[in-house]
């Protein structure tokens, strides 16, 4: 087991040494750097764009140096504990990240436990009852929900809240929190606002989970262990919570480590609409502006997460079945 | 006309201007002079030194209105409305005082502050301006707001008034450039302004190596760079190599100080380099150079001493920028109450634009356009502009001619540069393009067709320059084609060139979506009638600047302006040939590079670079616009670049909520305003 784990440790190490290398390369990859794309941003705004000054930021930035000096400097920087520095925002890339990693993971979590809250029961209900109305109903929901890009929702709430209230209910506290110390209005105030952002990137997760699950379920159903269980006279609840709910799950839950970044996709752009201080928007702004410090910062931390879930869901599901030990 | 409207309104807006004017020329026949009258009694030797002094250099303008003309003086001259008796300030500043945390409201005034006339009425104290911003792209949205030049246009343009500084003398021969500061002014920390503020921003930034590898281009003629000299504390004197008259222009642009006192412990040459490395590594930095812009940013840098009349606590980054009042603001009313009057400003990070018209429409922004005001977003903040409880204002359009299109003069295929370069080919396209069908396809006939030129109604501007070879004449087009032998067709109806290949062209348009690209495609149609290919190709921002500097493209679509109110011709890069811009590239690079690099162009541009250069030197407005216009004529005739319509004036507005006031309702540019004197009313 021991030896299983430093293997897949090592492996990790490997990729993200891979990722590193492949997605500075892709921010790279268009023409132009963060300069050109700078002066492009203020020729559309109908700015004037200064030449010394885009001259003079080149030398500063260094952005005259080969792609992979750039990238030697950013590494030798991580392996310091120094992120770099966003050329857009001026500021360490270390502080950016760490004001809004911490939303991120509260409107990711909240939204995870949101999906499964809902798909759970939808899922065995629509699995047990297929071809029924209501399966058919929450399929239909379900689609759509996974249909419809969640930023168009966000868009859709906020304007049928300002018809209806007058309100445009962005950020994620009221105008008198947002700079307060923390306290048990302020906690309260940010409830208020937390639930609508993981709604809607919920969404879309709900309906994929339900159709998983639902999938899943239909697989185990008809299988003989569940027909001789009932045989047997389980009741039906225990039954199918117990046996193809817990063997449905198994699929889903080995894939839990793709679970971050994928919230972290879904909440792009609701963040970006909902003014919610999180990690995406700025993420977006920063590919968009070619940002590289910045936007590689962010694509590495994401991989970390990633790598490191999936070397939990792999260790968790070697410790459940011994036959994927030896595959790796 | 609406054109004429506004400028009488404007004419109005003038005339009170001129009937306030405090110091004024003897030879315009205006009000008396008011003397300054201010008890503080401590400082009242440095006072009558200030009246005496001021004296001189209003008698020098009048001497020079031999040389120049009777308008110059006058703008040189209009200064200052009287100075009120007695000040006031802010409840809450007054509190400070009473506990002794500040010095009294007196003390902390300059002897001759800023008299800002209020445009509605001298406002109240209190109240927080909400704003909203896209983030760190989006910086520009605070600046125009808070940024101090050194002089400020007059909300009509008409003239050019000192701001931060208190006046300014140009030299007869125009090579010296004498400014006088505002004695006793004070930086947000209470610290003096003074002319070490300009050496410091001089030397140790502008001239710098480190900081600035290159002096700024505005200091610059040629290789030779102006030299800044401190006569005393509240003079300096910048000397120019070469009769500079123009520079003038630029003064309400430039910001020719920075806080030295505090930036000095972040500077090589002042700090020792260790002691500098440990701030490096706290502020996350790589070198000095980093830690001393970002410690001297504008508006993002909490702690650094300003003179805007607020002071940013907190990053641009967070969900919300907040700015608290500068005590030691240097504006007041005619009441004598120290400005700003609002408390703070509030800037709310959003950055998704739907979000932030949106919150616009509901009213959570007190004043505001970025991001809100466009032609296509009218409608909705029209039609909700009760409920939203603001109202709708006029900014002044620019006119910027959108879908122009740029000719690569410096073709690599020999052939085409030819053409290109042969004024009849670019008229033969001129004339085959029907304007008035993609001004009603694309832009519901919101706007009128004409060529790139300076905005409507400016100084510069004449009908000829916008009106030349817009009307759409095929056969006008195909004459001119063919007498540039382009007259044998192949069987689609294409014309051949003389090496029998089609005369097929691409079209490289800035942007992938939007009208231009629609416009594109009627472009093509029209191109094809007189036998010309075209084919439209829209390219993400980064690619099309790269392509075009590159001059690896035919024809280039983006936009021109060749020149508008407080932008005349010459800061424009478009307008001289002298800057690298899509028109003039190579030819830019020649003429800076004094002819060693890029590529010598032809006679006509010569002389427009030629134009440039007696503009700069020229110390005479009158004369610098007919100059502009000699330049803006061959424009005209040898259309260096094909317009389609300069922006409609219904794109160019803003909101202001109902009791957001002291805002002007004829069509105004927000940086001729003082932001200080907006309020809001109870």
């Amino acid at each position: 087991m021991l030896k299983f784990m430093a293997r897949r440790f090592s492996l990790m190490l490997v990729t993200l040494v891979m990722v590193s290398i492949i997605s500075f390369i892709i921010i790279q990859l268009p023409p132009g750097d963060f300069l050109t794309s700078y002066v492009g941003a203020l020729m559309l705004a109908g700015d004037v764009v200064d030449n010394d000054q885009i001259e003079a930021l080149k030398v500063r930035y260094g952005l005259g140096d080969p792609i992979y000096v750039q990238y030697f400097k950013w590494v030798n920087g991580l392996l310091h504990g120094d992120l770099g520095r966003s050329l857009e925002w001026g500021r360490p890339v270390r502080v950016l990240i760490m004001d809004r990693l911490p939303w991120s993971f509260t409107i990711s979590m909240v939204s995870f436990l949101f999906v499964w809250a809902i798909a759970l029961p939808i899922g065995i209900y629509s699995a047990t009852h297929q071809y029924s109305i209501p399966d058919y109903l929450a399929t239909f929901i379900g689609f759509i929900g996974l249909a419809v890009p969640n930023f168009l929702i966000a868009l859709l709430v906020l304007w049928w809240v300002f018809r209806s209230s007058g309100q445009v209910i962005v950020g994620l506290f009221s105008p008198d929190f947002v700079n307060a110390p923390w306290s048990l209005a302020k906690a309260l105030d940010l409830l208020k606002h937390l639930w609508l952002p993981a709604l809607i990137v919920g969404t879309s997760g709900t309906a994929g989970t339900i159709r998983t699950i639902r999938a899943n379920m239909l697989d185990e159903l008809t299988k003989p262990y569940v027909m001789m269980a009932r045989a047997k006279g389980v009741a039906e609840r225990k039954l199918l919570l117990k046996y193809p709910l817990r063997v449905a799950l198994i699929p889903t839950a080995s894939t839990i480590g793709w679970i971050l970044p994928g919230l972290f996709a879904g909440e792009l752009i609701v963040s970006s609409v909902l003014g919610i201080p999180t990690l995406s928007p700025v993420f977006f702004q920063a590919l968009r502006s070619q940002d590289m410090f910045l936007a590689g910062s962010i694509v590495l931390i994401l991989s970390t997460l990633t790598v490191i879930g999936s070397l939990v869901s792999d260790i968790a599901l070697a410790l459940v079945d011994p036959r994927i030990k030896g595959s790796v | 006309m609406s054109e004429a409207r506004k400028l009488n309104r404007r004419d109005f807006l003038r005339g009170s201007a001129i009937a306030a004017v405090g110091i004024v020329a003897a030879s315009c026949a205006a009000p008396t002079p008011v003397i300054v009258e201010k008890q503080v009694p401590v400082e009242k030797v440095v006072k009558e030194t200030v009246v005496v002094e001021k004296q001189v250099p209003v008698e020098k303008v009048v001497k020079e209105t031999v040389v120049v003309s009777k308008e110059v003086a006058i703008e040189k001259v209009v200064t200052a409305t009287p100075i009120p008796a007695k000040f006031f300030e802010a409840p809450a500043l007054a509190e400070q005082v009473k506990a002794g945390k500040l010095p009294p409201v007196d003390e902390r005034l300059p002897i001759d502050p800023f008299v800002v006339e209020p445009i509605e009425q001298v406002g109240t104290y209190g109240g927080i301006w909400r704003q909203l911003h896209r983030g760190a792209n989006d910086w520009m949205q605070n600046s125009y707001y808070l940024r101090e030049r050194v002089a400020k246009f007059t909300p009509d343009f008409t003239k050019i008034v000192p701001n931060v500084c208190a006046s300014w003398q140009f030299s007869g021969d125009a090579k010296e450039l004498t400014i006088n500061l505002r004695r006793g002014m004070k930086w947000s920390d209470g610290k003096p302004f003074s002319a070490d503020a300009i050496t410091y921003w001089w030397n140790d930034i502008a001239m710098y190596k480190d900081i600035s590898p290159n002096p700024p281009t505005r200091y610059r003629m040629g290789t030779d760079v102006a030299t800044l000299t401190k006569i005393d504390d509240y003079t300096v004197k910048f000397t120019f190599p070469k009769a500079y008259g123009s520079f003038e222009d630029f003064l309400p642009s430039e910001e020719v100080y920075a806080p030295g006192h505090y930036l000095k412990q972040f500077h090589a040459k002042y700090t020792q380099a260790a002691a500098l490395d440990a701030a490096v590594k706290a502020e996350g930095v790589n070198t000095w150079v980093d830690l001393h812009s970002a410690k001297n940013d504008l508006l993002n840098a909490p702690g650094r001493p300003t003179i805007h009349p607020w002071e940013p606590t907190n990053k641009q980054d967070q969900p919300v920028q907040v700015f608290v009042r500068n005590p030691y603001y240097w504006k007041v009313d005619t009441d004598g109450n120290q400005l700003p009057y609002l408390d703070g400003i509030e800037r709310t990070l959003l950055p998704d634009a739907q979000a932030i018209l949106l919150k616009a429409l509901a009213g959570d922004t007190d004043y505001g356009d970025r991001n809100i005001a466009s032609l296509a977003n009218r409608a909705v903040v029209v039609e909700n502009a009760q409920k939203g409880d603001y109202r709708v204002l006029p900014t002044l359009s620019p006119g910027t001619n959108w879908g122009t299109t740029f000719l690569n003069f410096w073709h690599k295929d020999p052939y085409l540069k030819e053409l290109f370069n042969n004024a009849k080919f670019r008229i033969a396209l001129s004339v085959a393009i029907n304007r008035e069908e993609m001004a009603a396809l694309t832009e519901k006939g919101q706007v009128k067709p004409g060529q790139a030129t300076v905005a409507i109604g400016s100084p510069w501007f004449e009908e000829k320059y916008l009106k030349n070879y817009i009307e759409y004449d095929p056969a006008q087009a195909n004459k001119l084609l063919d007498e540039l032998g382009l007259d044998k067709k192949d069987a689609e109806g294409y014309r051949l060139r003389p090496d029998g290949k089609r005369l097929s062209l691409i079209e490289s348009i800035l942007g992938t979506t939007g009208n231009e690209i629609q416009r594109g495609e009627l472009r093509k149609g029209y191109y094809k009638d007189v036998g010309i290919e075209v084919t439209p190709k829209g390219m993400e921002t980064s690619l099309w600047v790269q392509h075009v500097h590159a001059c690896e493209h035919d024809l280039a679509v983006y936009a021109a302006n060749l020149g508008f109110f407080g932008n005349p011709p010459i800061v424009r890069t478009e307008t001289f040939f002298v800057q690298q811009h899509y028109v003039s590239e190579l030819w830019a690079i020649w003429y800076a590079s004094g002819g060693a690099q890029g590529e010598e162009p032809p006679a006509d541009i010569k002389k427009i670079q030629g134009l440039f250069e007696q503009i700069k030197a020229e110390a005479s407005a009158e004369k610098r616009v007919t100059l502009s216009k000699e330049a803006l004529q061959m424009h005209a005739d040898n259309l260096y670049m094909i317009g389609f319509a300069p922006e409609s004036d219904l794109g160019r507005y803003c909101i202001a909520r109902n009791n957001f006031r002291n805002l002007p309702d004829f069509p105004f540019d927000v940086e001729t305003l003082h932001t200080a004197s907006f309020f809001i009313k109870k």
